[in-house]
């Protein structure tokens, strides 16, 4: 029972660690209820938006950034997994992609060795959507890959794919960014390069990156770049998130989010914090 | 490129079959000796490590990571989903068809009972075609069902249609097709090239 005890405090003590993080950055903590009209929460982005859009629009100043922090229900698996999700609020482009990565980088900083056993895999849903339309897939089957990726369909979405875009087809596969950036200009040589590079340079310093468009995030707000944050040998993500647009309650909301796994966290840097409470 | 770090969990039964033909054509040392009763090999060099269960629970181990890919039908996919995976490959082995079977090839008249161990896939399929229907979930020798008065309709998975023919059961409708697929572990499948490579040579 000691163990179990001494696990939950150190559990609580990350927990703590990284709520201070966001604080010290001057984001607000947004109190959410577990549950939404009947249903387990399984997101905090739509409980964040709602509440938010109960204040007039004359309010809000934005940018705005945010957390909120909870367990979420994991159908999948049948239990609650405790999180932080974190929200940017405002336009929403490509200096908020930017800054939420930095914001992640800063986090990761925070143990020397965890950077080490993580990869971020970054995809993109404009540029898939303007790959295909570069070679001439029509909208409705468009909509169709994006939907078998959504899925988890890679099979679905390269058998749409296979008999007129081969281009499109190989971005769906993950990639170093010297690979990706070299199979994207010859599918979308207008695409915006010095942002992706700046994206990558913003990672590419603290840890490894894939770059995968069959990457879509979990939720159907998501509209231009997302991101795993993956332990390595583990299979379970760190954190998720991406750019995303939603309506809610008559009001359009831009953001860049993302949700960090409290038990992943965990598992990733016990150790270190075992030492560190030992040189204490 | 090397295996030594990736792991495949193989259905029981056909599938599991269609893998060692797979393997071999492909050159891949198949690591189950026949008299062996193990069902956890561990990977090498030449090829991956392998991890033998029910059907079921394939996609339950590659959820969690305990393997990196896995083979199983699509109608196991379908009737039992699961969204922490993604199907990576159709390796167009184990083939079949779930379908709609009776003592007459008659689409239902009116409400009806059907007696299946594809209780989702049933459901799914009626409730497209406006069809109201009473659910039997049985798990095991569906034919015996019209025969004894249990149900008189059926949806299984069929191969041949050879066991259907001998409880005098007809097709009616063919819900849909299956094949073995690929299926990998998202965090595995982006950040393990190896896992691509064997794809690949699972599925030129």
């Amino acid at each position: 029972m000691d163990e179990w005890l001494k696990q939950n405090r150190s559990e609580y003590a990350l927990m703590i660690r990284v709520i201070n993080q966001f604080l010290a950055q001057s984001f607000f903590p947004v109190p959410t209820a577990p549950a939404q009209s009947g249903h387990y929460r399984e997101d905090h982005t739509q409980s964040i938006l709602e509440l938010l859009s109960s204040f007039p629009e004359s309010h809000l100043n934005l940018p705005l950034k945010v957390f909120s922090l909870g367990p979420v229900y994991d159908p999948g698996h049948g239990r609650w997994a405790e999180t932080v999700d974190v929200e940017i609020l405002g336009e929403g482009g490509p200096q908020h992609e930017l800054m939420a990565v930095q914001l992640i980088m800063q986090l990761i900083e925070q143990w020397p060795r965890l950077a080490e056993k993580t990869v971020m895999v970054m995809g993109h849903l404009g540029l898939l959507d303007q790959a295909m339309a570069a070679e001439a897939v029509l909208p409705v089957v468009r909509h169709s890959v994006r939907d078998a990726l959504r899925a988890g369909n890679l099979v679905q979405a390269e058998s749409l794919l296979a008999p007129t875009s081969p281009k499109t087809r190989r971005l769906l596969l993950p990639k170093t960014y010297d690979d990706f950036v070299r199979a994207l200009q010859d599918t979308l040589p207008e695409a915006d390069f010095d942002h992706i590079a700046r994206l990558q340079n913003a990672i590419d310093q603290h840890m490894a990156t894939r770059w995968d468009l069959s990457l879509t995030g979990n939720w159907p707000y998501y509209t231009d770049l997302v991101f795993s944050l993956y332990l390595k040998d583990i299979g379970q993500p760190l954190l998720n998130g991406g750019r995303f647009m939603a309506d809610v309650h008559g009001r359009t909301w831009h953001g860049v989010g993302f949700t960090l796994y409290l038990d992943s966290l965990y598992q990733a840097v016990q150790q270190e914090m075992e030492q560190e409470s030992h040189d204490l | 490129m090397t295996f030594d770090n990736v792991t495949v969990a193989v259905a029981k039964g056909r599938i599991l079959e269609g893998a060692e033909t797979l393997w071999e054509q492909q050159g891949l040392p198949w690591p189950i000796d026949k008299e062996s009763r193990k069902l956890w090999f561990s990977p090498e060099a030449a090829r991956p490590g392998m991890l033998i269960a029910r059907a079921r629970d394939i996609p339950t181990f590659v959820a969690m990571g305990i393997a990196d890919l896995g083979i199983v039908g699509l109608d196991v996919l379908e009737e039992h989903p699961n969204a922490q995976i993604i199907q990576v490959a159709d390796l167009h082995f184990a083939t079949c068809r779930v379908v709609l079977a009776g003592k007459e090839r008659q689409w239902p008249a009116g409400p009806t009972r059907i007696a299946t161990k594809y209780q989702r896939i049933a459901q799914a399929y009626f409730a497209v075609h406006h069809h109201p229907v009473e659910i039997v979930p049985l798990s095991g020798s569906l034919e015996l069902a019209p025969v004894i008065g249990l149900a008189p309709y059926i949806v299984d998975i069929v191969d041949t249609g050879s066991t259907l023919r001998q409880h005098q059961l007809v097709e009616i409708a063919t819900i849909m097709e299956s094949s073995a697929r690929l299926i990998a572990n998202p965090s595995h499948w982006r950040t393990k090239p190896a896992l691509e490579q064997l794809r690949n040579r699972l599925n030129p």
